[in-house]
Parts: C-alpha cells; sequence; structure tokens
C-alpha cells in the first residue's frame, strides 16, 4: 500500500453485507461497478461472436476460388462482423470501462443517474441480442456495416435483416446517448472538492470529450436509420434513387456519424494510454494541457472531415479540397499526443509491464494506422486504393492495433482493481506477443494485398501472382490471434482463481481509483481529501511539498458546475434531440429545395389551420410556465390546474395535427407517395410522438400535484418536463416556419 | 424487487461533512445516498427492445412492449418518489 493509499485508511468503511444474491445481486445491481463489469463480460462475449464470424471470414479468403462460404452467407458475416465489433465491442467496451472507473477516478459514490446507467446496460445486451436474431429471423443483414444505400433499399436487401440490424442499432444507440449523458453529468456534478476541470484524470477528461462527441454524432446515426426504417417498411423514398431520393444523402448522414464514431472509439484509447504510461515511466504526463486540449480539437475536427469517406462518389474539387485539408488537420493534434507521450516516457523509470507493452505497442500500431489514415487524404490515392484490402488494414490498425492494445493495457492495469487479484504477468507476455505478432501478421500484409488491387468485401478471388500466398499468410495471423485470446482467457481464469492479492495500489499509482480497496466496497469511499493538484495520492503522500502549481482551480467544493443534475441531464437529452430533429428538418429542406416539393406542399397544406394549432402549442407552454410560478409560490392547487390547461391545449394541437393527417390522406398525400409524403410525415409524425410523450409526462405531473405531491417551491420533476415541453413547442415553430410557410411563399 | 429502500453503505441525508482528526478538509463524497437493487431498468429496455421488435413482427409484440415500458417507467417514477 502507498502513503496515499494509506492516508485513506479509515475513510472509506468495510463493505457492507451486499443486498439480494446470486443472479439478481448482478441484473437488479444499480452499482456502477457491477454494470462496468457487465459492459465488459458482455462485450467480451460479443467480442468472441465477431472473432469467430473473422476467422470465417479469413478461413474462406486462405485460398483463391474458394467455395467453403457462399456469396450470401459471407456478406452476412462481413456485415455482422463489422456491426458487432463497432456497436457491441469497441465502443461499449469503452464505456463500460468508463462507466466502472469514472465515478472512482472523481472520488464520487456513484454514478449520477443509477438507474439509468443500468437500463444502457441492458439496451446494449437486448439490442445486440435483437441483431443477431435476425439470422434466425430468415437471414442477417448483409450490406455492410455502413448499409449503403440503396444496396440496403427493400427492393435490393429483401430480407429482415437490414431491418433487425437498423432496430438493434436504434436499441443500443438509445442506451449509448444514455451512458453518455450520465457520464458527462456525472463528471460535471460529482467530483471531488478541488478537482477542478484541469484536474481532472486524464483518462476521465478524454471520456468528457467523448461522452460530448457521442451525443452530437450518436442522434445522426438514430435518425438515419429511422429514416430507413421509414423506407423499407412504409415504401417511403428517402435514399431511393429510382423515386427521387438520395443514396449520397444516405452516405452524408452516415459518415456524419461515422467518422466520428472513429474517434469515439479511439479518444477514451487515448485515455488509457495517458494512464498507463505515466505510471510504468514514474512520471508525470508531458504536457497535460496539450493532451488534453488535442482531445478537444480532435472531437471538433472530426465532426467536420466526414465526407473524406466519399471522395469516390465525385463530391466535386472543391469539396475534396475541403475535406482533405480539414483530414490532415486531424493528424496534428493526433500527432500532439503521441509526441507528450512519448516525452513522458523519455527518462522515465520504465516498467515493462503487460500493461505498458500493450500501452507502447498502441502508440507503434496506432501511428502506422494513423499515417495510412493521412494517406487517405491524398484524393487520387484514396480513388485508387477505395475499397481495397487497404482500407480493411488501415481500420484494423486504428481500431484493433489502436483501441483493442490500448484496451488490453487497460484490463492490465486496472484488473487488479476490480477483482483484488493480480493477473499473472508471465501469461500477460505470452498473451502480449502473441497478440502483436498475430495481428502483425494478420494485417501488414493486407496493405500489400490492397495496393495490388485485391477488393474487399468479395467472397473470393482468382488466383492471382501472389495473392494466394498473402492470403494464407493472413489467414495464418488471424488464427494467431485468437489463439492469443484463450491465452487471456486463459490467464484471467488463472488469476481470478489464484492470482497474487493486488492490495489497494499495486502499482503505485496516483489517482483516487487506487485509494480504495481492491475491490472497492459498494460505495466507493465515504470521504475524499480535497484535490490540491493532478496526482492526489503523491500529494497525499507528500504533505509537505507544495503541489505543481498546475491544474489551476481553488479548492473550492464548486469544482463541480453550479447547474442541479436533473437540470443538466435534461439539457444535455435535449441537446441530442435537436441534433436528431436537425437531421429530420434538413432532409426536408434537401428535398424540398432540390426535387420541388413545395409545389406539393402550397397545394395540400392549409397554414391557417397550422397556425391554430401552433396557438395551442404557443399557449400550452405559457400555461406551463404559469404553472411552474404557481410552485414557486407554493400553490399546488393552482400548479394542478395549469397543468390541466396545459395537458388540454397540447391534446387540442394533437387533435389538430391528426385531423391534418387524414384530410391529407383522403387526398392520396401519404408518406409513400413522393418526398413531400415522405419528408413530412417523417418530421410532424415524430414531432407528435414527442408530444404525446409530453402529454405522458405531464399527465403523470398532474397526478402527483393533484395528489399534493408537490409543495413547492422547486420540484425537479416539474422543472426537467417544463424543459422538455418547451423544447417540443420550439421544435414546432421551426418545423411551422419551414413547412407551412415556405409553403406560402415557395 | 427489492423492498429495502435503505440508504447504501454511507451518511444519512443532511449529514454534517466530518473532518476527523488528520482530515482537515476531506468531505464525504458524493452522491450521499446510493438506491438500492431494482429490476425496473431490465424491465424497461426489454419493453424498448419489444416495442422495436414489433415494428418488423406482430404489434402483439410492440403493444406488450409499451405495456412493459410503462409499467417499468410507473415503477422508476415511484422509486424515485419513494427516495425524496
Amino acid at each position: 500500500m502507498s502513503e496515499g493509499s494509506a492516508a485513506f485508511a479509515g475513510a472509506v468503511s468495510p463493505p457492507a453485507a451486499a443486498e439480494g444474491a446470486g443472479l439478481y445481486r448482478w441484473i437488479a445491481s444499480l452499482d456502477h461497478k457491477q454494470i462496468g463489469i457487465m459492459y465488459l463480460i458482455s462485450t467480451f462475449v460479443f467480442f468472441v461472436v465477431g472473432g469467430i464470424e473473422a476467422l470465417l471470414i479469413r478461413t474462406q479468403l486462405a485460398v483463391p476460388n474458394n467455395t467453403m462460404l457462399g456469396p450470401q452467407a459471407y456478406n452476412q458475416l462481413f456485415t455482422m462482423h463489422g456491426t458487432t465489433m463497432i456497436f457491441l465491442v469497441v465502443m461499449p467496451m469503452l464505456i463500460g470501462l468508463a462507466t466502472y472507473l469514472v465515478p472512482l477516478q472523481i472520488g464520487a459514490r456513484d454514478i449520477a443517474y443509477p438507474r439509468m446507467n443500468a437500463l444502457s446496460l441492458w439496451l446494449l445486451v437486448f439490442g445486440g441480442l435483437l441483431l443477431y436474431y435476425s439470422f434466425l429471423a430468415g437471414g442477417a443483414p448483409d450490406a455492410g456495416w455502413f448499409s449503403y444505400a440503396p444496396l440496403s433499399e427493400k427492393p435490393y436487401a429483401t430480407t429482415t435483416g437490414v431491418d433487425y440490424w437498423a432496430l438493434g442499432l436504434l436499441a443500443t444507440g438509445i442506451g449509448t446517448v444514455a451512458a453518455s449523458i450520465n457520464l458527462i453529468v456525472t463528471i460535471l456534478t460529482l467530483r471531488a472538492p478541488g478537482m477542478s476541470m484541469t484536474r481532472l484524470p486524464l483518462f476521465t477528461w478524454m471520456v468528457l470529450v467523448n461522452s460530448i462527441l457521442i451525443l452530437c454524432a450518436l442522434p445522426v446515426l438514430n435518425a438515419s436509420l429511422v429514416m430507413l426504417l421509414i423506407d423499407r417498411l412504409l415504401n417511403a423514398h428517402f435514399f431511393a434513387p429510382q423515386t427521387g431520393g438520395s443514396a449520397v444523402l444516405w452516405q452524408h448522414y452516415f459518415w456524419a456519424f461515422g467518422h466520428p464514431e472513429v474517434y469515439i472509439m479511439v479518444l477514451p484509447a487515448f485515455g488509457i494510454i495517458s494512464e498507463v504510461i505515466p505510471v510504468f515511466s514514474r512520471k508525470s504526463i508531458y504536457g497535460y494541457e496539450f493532451v488534453a486540449a488535442s482531445t478537444a480539437a480532435i472531437a471538433f475536427l472530426s465532426l467536420t472531415v466526414w465526407a473524406h469517406h466519399m471522395f469516390a462518389v465525385g463530391l466535386g474539387r472543391s469539396a475534396d479540397l475541403f475535406f482533405a485539408v480539414a483530414s490532415m488537420l486531424i493528424a496534428i493534434p493526433t500527432g500532439i499526443k503521441v509526441l507528450n507521450w512519448c516525452a513522458t516516457m523519455w527518462g522515465g523509470a520504465i516498467r515493462l509491464t503487460t500493461a505498458m507493452l500493450f500501452a507502447l505497442a498502441f502508440l507503434a500500431m496506432f501511428t502506422i494506422g494513423g499515417i495510412t489514415g493521412v494517406s487517405f487524404t491524398a484524393v487520387p490515392i484514396d480513388w485508387q486504393v477505395e475499397d481495397t484490402y487497404y482500407v480493411v488494414a488501415h481500420m484494423h490498425y486504428v481500431l484493433f492495433g489502436g483501441t483493442a492494445f490500448a484496451m488490453f493495457a487497460g484490463v492490465y492495469y486496472w484488473f487488479p482493481k476490480m477483482t483484488g487479484r493480480m493477473l499473472w504477468e508471465s501469461w500477460g507476455k505470452w498473451h502480449f506477443w502473441l497478440t502483436f505478432v498475430g495481428f502483425n501478421v494478420t494485417f501488414m500484409i493486407q496493405h500489400l494485398l490492397g495496393l495490388m488491387g485485391m477488393p474487399r468485401r468479395v467472397f473470393t478471388y482468382p488466383a492471382l501472382p501472389y495473392w494466394g500466398t498473402f492470403n494464407m499468410i493472413s489467414t495464418v495471423g488471424a488464427y494467431l490471434l485468437a489463439f492469443s485470446v484463450l491465452v487471456f482467457l486463459w490467464n484471467v481464469a488463472a488469476s481470478l482463481r489464484s492470482g497474487r492479492p493486488a492490495g489497494e495500489n499495486p502499482w503505485h499509482a496516483w489517482t483516487l481509483e487506487w485509494a480504495t480497496p481492491s475491490p472497492p466496497p459498494e460505495h466507493n469511499f465515504d470521504l475524499v481529501p480535497p484535490v490540491r493538484g493532478r496526482r492526489p495520492l503523491w500529494d497525499l503522500e507528500h504533505p509537505d511539498r507544495a503541489a505543481p502549481a498546475r491544474g489551476g482551480g481553488s479548492q473550492r467544493a464548486a469544482g463541480r458546475t453550479a447547474i442541479p443534475a436533473p437540470r443538466l441531464g435534461m439539457l444535455l437529452f435535449i441537446g441530442t434531440e435537436g441534433v436528431f430533429f436537425l437531421m429530420l428538418i434538413l432532409a426536408y429542406v434537401y428535398y424540398h429545395a432540390a426535387a420541388h416539393t413545395g409545389v406539393v406542399a402550397a397545394r395540400v397544406l392549409a397554414p391557417g389551420r397550422a397556425a391554430v394549432n401552433t396557438l395551442c402549442l404557443i399557449g400550452s407552454s405559457v400555461t406551463l410556465y404559469w404553472g411552474g410560478k404557481s410552485l414557486e409560490r407554493r400553490r399546488p392547487a393552482a400548479l394542478a390546474g395549469w397543468l390541466a390547461v396545459t395537458i388540454a391545449l397540447g391534446a387540442l394541437f394533437l387533435v389538430g395535427q391528426g385531423r391534418e393527417w387524414l384530410a391529407l390522406v383522403h387526398a392520396n398525400v401519404t408518406v409513400s407517395r413522393d418526398l413531400f409524403g415522405t419528408t413530412f410525415f417523417t418530421l410532424t409524425g415524430f414531432h407528435g410522438l414527442h408530444v404525446l410523450v409530453g402529454l405522458i409526462l405531464l399527465a403523470v405531473l398532474f397526478t402527483l400535484a393533484a395528489v399534493g405531491q408537490f409543495p413547492g417551491p422547486r420540484s425537479a420533476g416539474v422543472e426537467v418536463v417544463t424543459l422538455y415541453w418547451h423544447f417540443v413547442d420550439a421544435v414546432w415553430i421551426v418545423i411551422y416556419g419551414l413547412i407551412y410557410l415556405w409553403a406560402l411563399v415557395g | 424487487m427489492a423492498d429495502d429502500r435503505t440508504v447504501r453503505g454511507g451518511l444519512p441525508q443532511g449529514a454534517p461533512s466530518p473532518a476527523p482528526p488528520g482530515r482537515e478538509g476531506w468531505t464525504a463524497a458524493k452522491p450521499e445516498r446510493l438506491p438500492s437493487r431494482t429490476l425496473v431498468p431490465i424491465w424497461a429496455a426489454l419493453g424498448i427492445v419489444l416495442l422495436l421488435w414489433g415494428v418488423v413482427t406482430a404489434y402483439l409484440v410492440a403493444g406488450a412492449g409499451a405495456v412493459l415500458l410503462g409499467v417499468a417507467a410507473l415503477g422508476w417514477i415511484g422509486e424515485l418518489r419513494r427516495e425524496r
């Protein structure tokens, strides 16, 4: 035990007897640590499944003209492999690690919304099962992990596979958004006193930036999935070129999510490396500010470069130039990080533990992946190697050589904290070298195959010179990689059974999670010290030495934000909903301008009647405002009255909208008729759905108010529902202006 | 679902921050109250996924999901109220 950990003796009460037992103790758990571990186990199971799919793919490609798998089965396998690894493994595994660690690192006893935390986990599990149920329901999705239209549209993907793909990702996407809101609110509201934003552990810092990025990107995917589903299930036309839709719009939407997604899968890995390298170099991180700021820069830039995935579409020279330059820019903050990690090791007392070996390998592998990534920004190179094995190699150097290596570094580093046992270092080193060799044998040679012109996503290939040999080498590497996973599993099992007890702080690390027993008690901490710097345990060990003048911040408890957690959570949720509606609105604007839906709109819409509807909704915001004022004045009866009026006005709006829909349907204007119907019914339909949810929430508030549950002067429940209702009203004002008023003038 | 609504592992709400000798400036970790175990989130997640599943199978499945989600939401609200 380090002195810093010793200072905590008595500050953490012994573990209380846990409620419940057996399976119930786990599935009903709201403890962030148990939920984090369940995330890690679930995602590891999916990792094994996705790995088996990869082995089948590599076995098929081991020799030319192989017939082990047919093209249809092969299409399903590479689609499920990519989807599984991205949506069910990498992203949620990092979220799971964050769920476990963030409260501990900031000195909190749990996450901000424990129930929502559990909900996120179970949405991942059930969403993943829903996706895999597609195998039993007529065929798994087979249009690739990015489901390009029109291949993913009904005429070309006739089974329910793509439907299950979209629905499964919607379920997991809702969970991911909820988890991100939870992590942001936790970091902003539950930090230990003195832990200013500039003193956050870098893993937590990167989780924060990553969560913000998720809130910007995931709703884009969710909106796209909804539109694809409407196309497929209701014969709409968003992405169907044969009826005026745009397949390129799907690409824009998908990559507007997909490129930030790459960084969503990498930023927390940067955080792991930023914890592991300093501890095993016995030095604090070099250039904390640069590492932290470059993370924010990467997140911002990642939102602006999506179309570098679309150079082959033919976007035009100006667009190509813009996205090429923007993509090159991302290499700068990423390079800064690599330099900082190297500088941290420079002159340090490096300990080559398994965790450190994985971190070092991460540096090399991720840099290779980064450099090949930069090569795509040269548009002619991109044209040449697009959709070849060069892309496959690049992607795996980023996601396996980068994120998976970092994840293994993190597992070897934090496993002792999670379980109380050390992983065996000797087995760990076997695991590391097998992984390192297997990975490079598998993927390095794929660069050459790509440059030689071997396309990705073809189930077999002719016996061209070297192709068979190179593919066989790649397949042998894949089996070596699979064997390394078995070694890892063996190490975990052996260590759980007979691993050396870890103690509180086996690595002599500096962040607060190492101050608790291993594994930590359910409530983590009773007391937390004032945080004086970026290495709180080091500060406790050296009370006589002035903390370095770093990290700014005062000792005030108000390292935390002043916004209450419920309000902050709702504001973040509204932000994601705003992005969701923005995508639907953009689709309307795009088609309204390009396909002259305005002619239809002007003919069939009645802006006057809609104006009455609009007044009802605006009026409901006013009455809800007065309801809040009544609560402040401790007049619960008046609150109930204003809530009733608000509900009545909201219901009137819905009735009015329902009548308009009926009139349109009678006039043969439906979602499947043309692009106007498609965009109009989707946009107003989702808004109506939000109004309906708002009405249900208002009805709950009304019931509670009627039985005197709101004595005042404040109520978090009333406040968050009010915020939501105002948001729904604001969205309608935009929709009214966009659809109805534009129809008048256009 | 757990009946036990006790506060787990820590200080009662509103308790002053203790500062034992040698730990001046130390404060109680947040949040002060931790909720008990509950099955409400798993039911809610199942409800959402059934609701989605019903889109490609049968409205009955979607209906069952909506009912499950509604019941879970009510349970969720009830637990939050009891914790106040």
